[in-house]
């Protein structure tokens, strides 16, 4: 009986051990991590800065495709070639 | 007799009354650490899952916000999306469905106290190695805003500031990205990036993951560029509106509506904002630009199916 108890008592010990070893191990690699090495997706943006405020002809969004690069802009690497129009987003209905 | 046998089993109970009460308290403590750290699994962006990559794209959003039940009140009521809730340890995330597809995660975090923040959108754009990303980006002038880490189901994952400051996140998907499709009505449509020095940033997107660019007349005199791969338009690179005084460079998401018009009006009904009103973009639609009531920055968009050209694909 006491042989019993004292190997219960010896594994629940070293049971517990491990799943602490276990937490503290693991605790930085969730989603979570206030540590800022783990990756975290609780990004705040600073405060204080204006969104918006834009002009009638600011334009932001895709092209309908046939727009052509304006003369003399400025080539980057692997640029699209000029003669090219600039492609528009996916029209592909889903289920098609 | 009995009596000492008595006393003897007492005495022996009160002795191994404190090694088992420690014991039973240690194993307690010790699965409550196990199931604290337990990691966080997020559901697959591709169910079921997708053998597409498509690097350049962008491919998923979390809304960071102080109030996950006042966020999806909101975007509930304004485009219909439902939420399944995640909880894990002290976390508290929702994924947005529309019609049972993810959309989107938002994310409760308390705002530092002390701390003036603003809530965003986060924009995480799939890149094949997020390691490999993460150098180039730091090769070419951007910042590690989060080391690259790996969420169950979801894939790797690390967040990252442009040379201009505009913070984004590069995601290498566990079950691939998902098709090139036309988005829904309520479905992220368009995402673009404003900053103060465009040929910059458009440098450092093109290092990390191979764009064509095209640079498109516009009316205002400022540089708005274009982001595509294997033939799509994926995003924009703009300057900023003239004024650049408080401004901040960041990554705008877009949310494809049927009008602009009316989605703004119910978004002051629920609480928000209007940033910018609806007007006509370069594609013959209308957008306007929306803060939820936490105020985090957002897109709406009007894609008529006729908008664009059918590519034979």
């Amino acid at each position: 009986m006491n042989l019993v108890l004292r190997h219960w008592r010896v594994s629940a010990f070293g049971y517990s051990l491990l799943m602490i070893l276990y937490g503290c191990v693991v605790a930085g690699g969730g989603y979570d991590g206030d540590g800022g090495a783990a990756y975290v997706g609780g990004y705040y943006e600073p405060s204080g800065y204006v969104y918006g405020g834009w002009s009638p002809g600011y334009h932001v969004g895709p092209p309908r495709g046939g727009e052509r690069p304006p003369e003399g802009s400025s080539h980057h690497d692997r640029s699209g070639p000029s003669s090219h129009p600039a492609p528009s987003i996916p029209t592909r209905h889903r289920g098609r | 007799m009995n009596i000492g046998y008595q006393c003897a089993r007492q005495s022996l109970r009160q002795r191994r009354w404190l090694p088992q009460s420690l014991c039973a308290l240690l194993l307690h403590a010790g699965c409550a650490a196990a199931v604290m750290a337990a990691p966080l699994e997020l559901p697959p962006l591709s169910e079921p899952a997708s053998a597409e990559h498509h690097p350049g794209k962008v491919i998923w959003v979390d809304l960071v916000t102080p109030d996950l039940a006042g966020a999806e009140r909101f975007y509930s009521g304004l485009f219909g999306w439902t939420f399944r809730d995640i909880h894990a340890a002290d976390i508290d995330y929702a994924v947005a469905l529309l019609d049972g597809r993810p959309v989107g995660g938002l994310l409760q975090r308390a705002v530092p106290s002390g701390e003036h923040r603003q809530p965003a959108w986060l924009t995480f754009i799939a890149a094949s190695d997020v390691d490999a990303a993460t150098r180039t980006a730091l090769a070419h002038g951007g910042r590690v805003v989060f080391q690259p880490k790996t969420i169950s189901q979801r894939g790797r994952q690390a967040v990252l500031a442009d040379p201009d400051g505009a913070v984004f996140a590069v995601l290498a998907s566990d079950s691939g990205d998902p098709p090139d499709y036309l988005a829904a009505p309520g479905e992220w449509i368009w995402s673009a990036q404003v900053g103060r020095d465009p040929d910059a940033d458009v440098a450092f997107y093109q290092a990390l993951f191979g764009y064509d660019v095209f640079e498109l007349p516009s009316a205002d005199g400022l540089k708005h560029v274009i982001l595509s791969t294997y033939g799509y338009a994926r995003a924009s690179v703009n300057a900023f509106p003239a004024d650049k005084s408080r401004r901040h460079p960041h990554w705008l998401n877009f949310v494809r509506v049927l009008s602009a018009t009316d989605v703004a009006a119910k978004a002051v009904a629920l609480g928000g904002r209007v940033l910018v009103e609806p007007h006509t973009d370069r594609h013959g639609g209308q957008v306007a630009l929306i803060a939820d009531p936490a105020g985090a920055p957002f897109g709406v968009m009007e894609w008529s199916d006729n908008d664009g050209k059918e590519e034979a694909k």
